[in-house]
């Protein structure tokens, strides 16, 4: 029995399980189960998933989007159905009509009446007449909202706290040994830069920002991290103790545990709000403690603070437990696409290739990486025809799955890559029979890998016909 | 007439009171659907906001014969993976990670139930929310996500697969600890 079998009988067994019918008969997936039990047992560990959504619903929120719709769309059209329009053309134009009317039959009847009373014309409409509009015609500042105050301060801060802000920026935080060569620092006593990032991050408590995630600071902060540096302007980080109420935790209970350090990242958003993007339980070896290696590491880089940037990742890749590779290097990837990474993120995938060159688990995995990187290292042409050629060797159904998230990622790819992406998949569709020909059940992963190329294509298309000088 | 059917004509008129009623008919609905895929309440709330902007602009070629809803989640979902692009393209994954959270309420165990989902792709999270949650058949999958009904059996199936995994690692983690 292949694997590919075995597949088709479980994806037909989750359908049969919804309600569905599909090509494959019951009777065929029970023949088949009584043989195989790495399918029985799938199939049934897939039934229990039932139970896990067992009382759940959707979160609601209340938020009105009308409001916020309207302000968009701009000022409604004076009428709002065809009909109305028309009453309101005509009742408007029988209204002109009478005016018009007026006006000649007062001026006929001054004319006629005796001059000393002809000294205020309310109706003239004489350009050489002083008007009593100083207003233009249909300019009268009608239906404007109140501006809201768009003040770039942070309204929960004071302006001695944006001063703060100002100086804890201040180049002798970047680089102590300035402050050691006698110029004069606004704040030379780095306390104060603490005392401040302490402010904030209580502030930013107290506002109720922390929504996503059940937690409540100790008021013992420790610091900043690393040491004495704020990473840039509007972005600062910032450690602390937590503890947190033990209920309703989950499983984080063994990440927060009381006295646990908490990395939190701040971020100056537009508006210079202070929010807090990240909170990052410093466990050692857990996958944000990882996570937050490398977020240093691209701050240090992004911030010139390290020489050899590459031998830097490289040895942290180095630290990094086993079985956590493709997490990190997916993370390596996401947060930090800088040049550094890329020799060794390159090297790392194509080993990992070797070691897994046709795998559905594993290569799906890669897979899902190669694409963030190829979308993301945009020119790099060989790497575009190699992550290509690895995803046309995947196994049918599988290679679909890479076309789908293409068609997701595609937007990243400067034209260069498209162009390959789709003459590759053209030719992928011409060896291929074609969408009509096959039966979406009986021919099922084909037929979804045909039929997801054919969007990729399209959706290749419709990006060029967007940004047809869309650039790398 | 179905009561869609006629505010949707007042709509395509111009009717800025009709569409207001359509907004208010399925922004909570809208909303629910936009949090499965982006987890940051703010972004869900302007991709809701964007693609009923879309919708407005779009209603004229929006047939009448056909339900609103599965028409505007298509618009929807798009804007919702636009965002999401924007967003891994900001370098913000750290900020996604954190928020992946509270995607669903209620439930044996809600925070638990979010802290798996927030470990699975949008795309997966979506198809098994729109499952389990609304109780959508295939073919009305296949309409939401724009694809066959083949794909969607073999999507939900690898997401299944990848939810299953997740809580088998949860398991043997929460053992080992």
């Amino acid at each position: 029995m292949t694997n590919e079998q075995c597949e088709q009988i479980r994806i037909a067994a989750a359908a049969w399980e919804d309600g569905e019918t599909t090509a494959i008969t019951r009777e065929q997936i029970d023949a088949h189960v009584c043989e195989c039990t790495a399918c029985r047992d799938l199939i049934a560990s897939l039934a229990d998933l039932h139970s896990l959504f067992a009382g759940a619903e959707r979160i609601t929120d209340d938020y009105d989007v009308w409001t916020a719709v309207c302000e968009e769309l701009g000022p409604a059209p004076s009428s709002v159905n065809q009909t109305r329009k028309i009453l309101y053309v005509i009742g408007f134009g029988a209204s002109a009509l009478v005016f018009l009317l007026a006006i000649f039959f007062i001026q006929q009847f001054w004319k006629e009446a005796p001059v000393e009373a002809v000294q205020v014309d309310p109706f003239s409409t004489d350009s050489s007449t002083e008007s009593p509009a100083s207003i233009p015609k249909g300019t009268r500042p009608a239906g404007n909202h109140p501006s809201a105050d768009e003040s770039p301060r942070d309204p929960s801060l004071t302006s001695e706290e944006e001063k703060v802000v100002t100086a804890a920026i201040a180049p002798h935080l970047w680089e102590t040994a300035e402050s050691e060569s006698g110029a004069p620092a606004p704040f030379s006593d780095e306390s104060r830069a603490d005392e401040f990032a302490i402010g904030v991050v209580e502030k930013v408590v107290k506002r109720g920002d922390f929504r996503f995630l059940p937690l409540k600071l100790n008021k013992t902060f420790k610091g900043r991290l690393p040491a004495g540096k704020f990473f840039a302007k509007d972005k600062m980080v910032v450690r602390i103790e937590c503890s947190l109420p033990p209920k309703n935790l989950g499983n984080r209970s063994q990440l927060y545990k009381p006295g646990t350090n908490v990395v939190v990242y701040l971020l100056r958003d537009k508006a210079s709000h202070w929010i807090v993007t990240s909170l990052v339980p410093i466990t050692p070896g857990s996958e944000d403690y990882w996570q937050q290696r490398l977020q240093t590491f691209a701050d240090v880089v992004l911030a010139g603070e390290s020489d050899e940037p590459e031998k830097l990742f490289r040895e942290m890749l180095v630290l990094q437990p086993n079985g956590g590779l493709e997490s990190t290097l997916y993370h390596a990837i996401m947060i930090h696409p800088h040049p550094a990474a890329r020799p060794v993120v390159r090297k790392l995938w194509r080993d990992r290739v070797k070691q897994h060159p046709v795998d559905p688990e594993e290569s799906e995995m890669v897979g899902s990486i190669s694409l963030i990187y190829l979308m993301r290292n945009l020119n790099d042409g060989e790497m575009v025809d190699e992550i290509l050629k690895h995803a046309l060797r995947q196994q049918p159904g599988t290679r679909g799955n890479y076309f789908s998230l293409l068609r997701i990622l595609a937007d990243y790819a400067d034209a260069d890559s498209r162009n390959r992406l789709k003459s590759r998949l053209e030719s992928f569709l011409s060896d291929s029979p074609a969408l009509e020909t096959l039966d979406p059940v009986k021919d099922l992963k084909i037929w979804s890998d045909v039929s997801n190329a054919k969007h990729a294509i399209e959706y290749l298309n419709t990006l060029k016909s967007i940004h047809p000088d869309r650039k790398g | 007439m179905d009561a869609d059917e006629v505010v949707i004509r007042q709509c395509k008129a111009g009717d800025r009171e009709a569409f207001a009623s359509l907004v208010a008919r399925y922004q909570r609905e809208a909303l629910a659907h936009a949090r499965a895929i982006l987890p940051n309440v703010d972004d869900a709330r302007d991709a809701v906001q964007e693609a009923f902007i879309d919708a407005f602009g779009s209603l004229k070629r929006f047939d009448e014969g056909c339900a609103f809803y599965p028409w505007f989640y298509v618009i929807l979902r798009n804007r919702c993976y636009g965002a999401l692009r924007r967003k891994a393209s900001r370098e913000d994954l750290t900020e996604q990670l954190v928020e992946s959270a509270f995607a669903v309420r209620g439930g044996d165990d809600e925070v638990e139930l979010n802290d798996t989902l927030a470990q699975l792709s949008a795309e997966q999270r979506e198809i098994l929310l729109l499952k389990y949650l609304d109780g959508l058949s295939y073919k009305e999958l296949a309409e939401r996500l724009d694809v066959p009904a083949g794909t969607v059996m073999s999507r939900l199936y690898h997401a299944r697969n990848r939810l299953r995994d997740v809580l088998e690692l949860e398991k043997r983690s929460e053992g080992a600890g």
